[in-house]
């Protein structure tokens, strides 16, 4: 797996590789979409006939509305190389946060 | 004591001329708010650090919300998108006790609730429930944590065993006032009828606390009903939704179009200076939906992606409400003082839990008074004692979110009747109906009262009360 522009959502990986994904959170619920359907698996394998790019979408509801402390973080090993992403609640008063990884099949 | 009232007025001013600064949205129009925040936060890092905002700080992928919901209500207006702009933000909670203790003299709360305010609340109620004589009561109840925090900008709720601390004033505005003239609240000492300190032992609706929590982690996947989604099939389609917007995005003919937008919008962010940073975000994402070219099936899908946006907002309001309903315990010293007798003590417990799924919010109150100081030969100590429930029941929305409370509550009290100095019991019965005030933190209570007798009359009686209360925690969203 690459990193792309220094934008950790910007990933590529060779045909048959195989992506480990890890989620943590605090006051927070984190829903994964892997190109559209709900995924709950550790490990995910690139496969250009089924998809190119893959689309991981990462949606995340905060649970604390009093002082704004929910998180979550989402991150793609694959190869040695890690990917990050890190959603903070902005405010007590966001909801939500929502990102997606995309991932060129070489 | 009058120049104990000036500052508590001038903190209530001060706080609602903080409060009044927000300006009234949507839900759904508050979050992209938050959102567009959130970038620019990131774009004032990157000035901080003197590097240049590039279009990579703008990519969708990062924020596909805000681009999203910035082209929907940029839109000329779709179903979904104009029901979402009549909405109000407005919460309703039941377990904040604002008026003043069920045994003022204008009390209109037979049953006293345990939570206390995070900053300030206010309240005027007119009646009396087990005395003879009727009064004007006006209480505060404050959070001294809550109230110095509440003059900081930008900062967060407090937390620690502080901020559980309460403390309260009623003031009786018919002393000193002739019988034939109407109360006048004057914030003199002798108008000062009790002053009280209340902590909160434990309160498991706190979001901080596991209970909290481990209810929202259940709650999460389950519908509320038999007719709804769970919070997480709706995200899981809001998530949906993202992920085919930046499939869609990145597709060739959408791709160049956005990059292009991205380019000029990066640049004129790093041209605009601090006080424009808002101003110019909003110009660029008004230009966003005339650069690239949607189609008619995809903006149709913009104006689906606000509604289903809207269901999100509710069903987390309704998870975290529902998680909210765990007990809530209060200790409270009252100090009252009698006109022309010797000063009280009253010790209070408070306890408030959910039942019927959340339908219902009850609480049990236990208390006990004594007479402070020297007293009369003859005369107990021990004045009386007290035990009270209460159940409300929300009983839905009125108009624009705004929740109207059901509440009945039943008490018994054991008090020496003067002059015999007799124990009697004194029972009451009591049915209100709660009236939630637009955008304000008011709530209207309107209750009957059954007593058994009174103080000083062997009779029933049977009052109507009317009070006004004012929450400044709802104004700030807390």
């Amino acid at each position: 797996m690459k990193i792309h522009n220094d934008n950790s959502l910007d990933l590529s990986g060779k045909d048959g590789e195989v992506i480990t994904v890890t989620v943590a959170r605090s006051k927070a619920q984190v829903d994964l979409l892997l190109n559209g359907e709900p995924f709950e698996d550790e490990t995910f394998k690139l496969d250009k006939s089924k998809s190119d790019p893959f689309f991981l979408a990462v949606g995340g509801v905060f649970t604390d509305r009093k002082k704004g402390e929910g998180a979550f973080s989402v991150s793609l090993s694959g190869n040695g190389i890690t990917a990050t992403r890190t959603a903070t609640q902005f405010t007590p008063k966001e909801a939500r946060r929502s990102f997606v990884f995309t991932i060129d099949i070489a | 004591m009058k120049t104990l009232f000036r500052p508590l007025c001038l903190v209530l001013g001060v706080s609602l001329a903080l409060a009044s600064s927000a300006r009234a949205q949507s839900p759904v129009q508050a979050q992209l708010e938050i959102k567009k925040e959130s970038l620019l936060a990131a774009v004032r890092d990157q000035k901080t650090k003197k590097a240049q905002v590039q279009a990579v700080d703008l990519d969708l992928r990062a924020a596909p919300e805000l681009y999203l919901l910035s082209i929907a209500f940029a839109q000329p207006r779709g179903i979904a998108v104009a029901r979402e702009l009549a909405k109000v933000v407005e919460t309703a909670r039941v377990d904040k006790q604002l008026g003043s203790g069920s045994s003022a003299s204008g009390s209109t709360s037979v049953t006293e609730k345990g939570a206390v305010p995070e900053i300030l609340a206010f309240a005027v109620e007119n009646g009396a429930l087990t005395k003879s004589q009727s009064g004007t009561t006006i209480s505060f109840k404050g959070n001294p944590v809550g109230i110095v925090n509440s003059l900081i900008a930008n900062s967060l709720p407090p937390t620690g065993p502080l901020s559980r601390l309460a403390f309260g004033l009623e003031f009786d505005a018919s002393r000193g006032s002739d019988e034939s003239q109407a109360p006048v609240f004057e914030g003199d000492p002798q108008q000062l009828s009790a002053f009280s300190v209340k902590y909160e032992i434990l309160n498991h609706r706190d979001p901080d606390s596991r209970q909290f929590q481990e209810r929202a982690d259940r709650l999460y996947a389950e519908a509320k009903s038999g007719t709804t989604t769970s919070t997480r099939a709706i995200n899981q389609t809001l998530t949906l939704y993202e992920s085919d917007f930046a499939r869609t995005m990145l597709e060739p003919a959408h791709r160049a179009a956005f990059d292009k937008w991205a380019d000029a919008a990066a640049t004129a962010l790093d041209a605009a200076p601090e006080e424009q940073l808002m101003k110019v975000l909003d110009e660029q994402l008004a230009l966003l939906p005339a650069q690239v070219p949607f189609t008619t099936e995809e903006l149709a899908r913009f104006d689906k992606y606000v509604e289903i946006y809207g269901r999100l907002l509710d069903s987390r309001d309704a998870l975290l409400d529902l998680a909210g309903q765990g007990a809530v315990m209060s200790l409270e010293y009252v100090n009252s003082r009698p006109v022309d007798q010797p000063t009280e003590s009253t010790f209070k417990w408070l306890y408030e839990w959910s039942a019927l799924d959340g339908r219902m919010d009850v609480t049990a109150n236990g208390l006990m008074t004594v007479l402070n100081g020297t007293i009369p030969d003859g005369t107990e100590r021990f004045k009386s004692w007290a035990i009270a429930a209460q159940a409300d029941f929300p009983l839905g929305s009125i108009r624009q979110g705004r929740t109207l409370i059901f509440s009945l509550s039943g008490r018994a009290e054991g008090t020496v009747i003067a002059p015999t100095n007799d124990r009697e019991t004194i029972w009451l019965g009591q049915a209100k109906l709660t009236f939630p005030v637009k955008d304000a933190g008011m709530k209207l209570p309107l209750s009957l009262t059954v007593a058994s007798r009174t103080d000083l009359i062997d009779e029933t009686v049977v009052r109507g009360n009317i009070g006004l209360t004012f929450n400044l925690d709802s104004l700030l969203g807390m």
